[in-house]
């Protein structure tokens, strides 16, 4: 109902009217109050509110030359900073917390600043003996694959490893030893296929 | 990269602007605390205070000279210094709602009787805006005569979205009262 009576592009005309008058109210109060000379304890407030730095300032629409101050919105950026460094102690905090993965980090220490760092665990140290000991070229075996699942059928009966894959490169070795904790030799490959028809089988 | 930069040039806007609007607006600004609250040290609270917010929301402000920019920050300055006022608790006997600067500075602008044979509707109800009290007037003033939204509206008189919703519509609604009281009606 009161916007029937009362629609709005009438009220902000006459808003904008009231404005106006009570505008003319305030410019007559300005008049009357002598200019004010800001306390330096204003002035050093508004230089923290403004980031701490004063610049001088030209003079603006006729006023006096006056100090100003440059705002340093730097808020932001100190958010985005501070929620970078939580997330990162968050995640150190979580990888040292786990012992495997604290165990991992410092072997990725080691490997990425081998030259001058020197960390040893034991039960690494044994571990890498024995894989250094099966990475000998005589002791790769074949793998096939035994089972395959229902209402699978294998591609090829003859092919049942499709590539064979030899790391030979030491850095993706260790990388891969740091990252999984498993040394592979080979990867043997069977491609599956869903069955068109299970039933028939 | 490019938002980086784009966050870089708009921060040297927002230095630029809020430094014009420091220069321009100042003495203005605290013309106005100074006529609530009579005290100086007050009144540069106030000033401050009222900064502190503009500092915050820079995007309202389009031209810096422009009418609107001064309407609205002088509802934000009035709004600092009258809860500096209250806070004070100096002058108990005036509260906020019934407090109105304008009661003070033209009482010939309550004779609205006088004007009404020879003003338009609008002129009318203007003068009827201008006997709601201060914070009604503040909220249609940021809210139709800037165009705020209410959450913008809220945050220059410091109250949640939702006050700041009930209050403008208040306002509206006491103004409809006053009109009917006078028998105005818009065809």
């Amino acid at each position: 109902m009161s916007k029937e009576i009362l629609p709005d592009n009438l009220l902000k005309e006459a808003v904008a009217k009231a404005w106006a008058i009570e505008n003319g109210v305030y410019d007559r109060q300005e008049a009357e109050t002598p200019e004010h000379t800001f306390s330096d304890e204003y002035r050093q407030r508004m230089e923290r509110l403004s980031g701490g730095k004063q610049v001088d300032s030209g003079q603006a629409e006729g006023k006096t030359e006056r100090k100003g101050y440059v705002v340093k919105n730097k808020s932001l950026r100190i958010k985005i900073l501070l929620v970078a460094v939580i997330v990162m102690m968050l995640g150190s905090m979580t990888v040292l917390a786990a012992e495997p993965l604290r165990e991992k980090l410092y072997q990725m220490v080691e490997l990425l600043f081998s030259d001058h760092t020197d960390v040893s665990f034991e039960e690494v140290t044994r571990e890498s003996d024995g894989q250094d000991q099966e990475n000998s070229p005589g002791n790769f075996k074949v793998r096939k694959l035994t089972k395959v699942p229902s209402k699978y059928k294998k591609e090829s009966a003859n092919k049942d490893y499709v590539f064979l894959i030899i790391w030979n490169h030491i850095l993706m070795k260790k990388v891969m030893r740091c990252i999984t904790g498993w040394l592979p030799q080979r990867i043997l490959l069977c491609r599956l296929r869903p069955m068109e028809n299970p039933q028939r089988q | 990269m490019l938002s980086l930069y784009l966050s870089e040039i708009r921060e040297d806007q927002d230095k630029e602007k809020f430094r014009t609007i420091y220069q321009y607006y100042e003495q203005k600004m605290f013309s106005v605390a100074y006529g609530i609250l009579q005290h100086r040290e007050n009144a540069e609270d106030a000033v401050h205070d009222a900064f502190e917010a503009i500092m915050g929301n820079l995007d309202v402000i389009g031209n810096v000279y422009s009418s609107k920019t001064w309407g609205y920050i002088r509802v934000i300055v009035k709004n600092r210094a009258v809860k500096i006022y209250n806070q004070n608790k100096k002058r108990k006997e005036i509260q906020v709602d019934d407090f109105n600067l304008l009661d003070n500075l033209a009482g010939e602008l309550r004779d609205i009787e006088l004007r009404m044979e020879k003003k338009e509707i609008s002129e009318i109800i203007a003068y009827m805006v201008l006997e709601l009290p201060e914070r009604y007037r503040d909220a249609l003033y940021l809210r139709y005569y800037n165009e705020l939204s209410y959450t913008e509206v809220a945050e220059a008189l410091s109250m949640t979205e939702d006050n700041a919703r009930q209050l403008t519509r208040r306002a509206r609604k006491k103004l409809l009262e006053k009109m009917m009281e006078r028998g105005i009606r818009y065809e």
